[in-house]
């Protein structure tokens, strides 16, 4: 039980009908046909610098989804 | 206990489902950014699908309605005030916009049903409510919270205004 307190909760996210798994499928078919509309989507405003604040906001994201990660494998 | 264990099932469900967003793949943008980053990074990139959207609003609705300080403030609240969370959530959109290659904006975000702005405009009305006294709110000038008052207390405080 303990490990549940850890848990983030799955507050007002319900699911609907979407099909993430499909969805993705469907993603990485258009990027292999057309890889380079994925990696033009990019900005050429190269002298912009990536600061601390948004790449820690950035991982802050990417690490809660993965922190859900963790607890399949405890589960 | 069957609460419990639908509670811990349905949440498994979402844990498989975010499992696959955060492998970590190419990062097909040059743009100085690292080399390799989640998956839900690149996939929420480029041209903007109602399917983006949802998945955008869902992972950051739920990432958003978690994030707490460090620690509590002096009210024991422990999240961060509205104007910091929202502050963070324009930072995070300019960094994906910029290094991300994301087309998705904030705007994107808000009104519908379920929306990231409607869940985070209840989050923050619930958090006040709990953390914050309206005696404060209104030191700080912070008058949003007047219309999540009933018509009768609105009424009250105009009239104290008046007597002073």
């Amino acid at each position: 039980m303990a490990l549940i307190v850890n848990e983030p909760t799955a507050v007002s996210t319900t699911d609907d009908d979407f099909d993430l798994e499909a969805f993705i499928h469907e993603l990485e078919v258009v990027e292999e046909e057309s890889g380079c509309q994925v990696a033009g989507a990019g900005t050429s405003d190269t002298s912009s610098r990536y600061n601390t604040q948004q790449k820690k906001l950035v991982q802050s994201y990417v690490d809660f989804l993965g922190k859900c990660r963790l607890f399949i494998a405890i589960g | 206990m069957v609460f419990y264990l639908l509670q811990t099932n349905i949440h498994i469900d979402l844990v498989d489902r975010y499992d696959k967003l955060v492998e970590l793949v190419n990062n097909p943008i040059r743009s100085g950014g690292p080399r390799r980053v989640a998956k839900i990074l690149v996939v929420l990139s480029g041209i903007i699908t109602d399917d983006k959207r949802h998945l955008a609003n869902k992972t950051i609705t739920h990432w958003q309605s978690e994030l707490k300080r460090e620690r509590p403030d002096e009210n024991g609240c422990p999240y961060f005030a509205p104007s910091s969370q929202n502050q963070k959530l324009r930072t995070l959109f300019s960094a994906l916009t910029k290094f991300h290659g994301w087309h998705l904006k904030l705007d994107s975000l808000k009104g519908f049903d379920g929306s990231l702005a409607e869940q985070l405009g209840t989050l923050y009305k619930e958090r006040s409510e709990k953390y914050v006294s309206l005696a404060r709110l209104i030191m700080m000038k912070d008058y949003n919270i007047l219309y999540t008052l009933t018509s009768y207390h609105r009424a009250a405080i105009l009239w104290c205004a008046k007597e002073e």
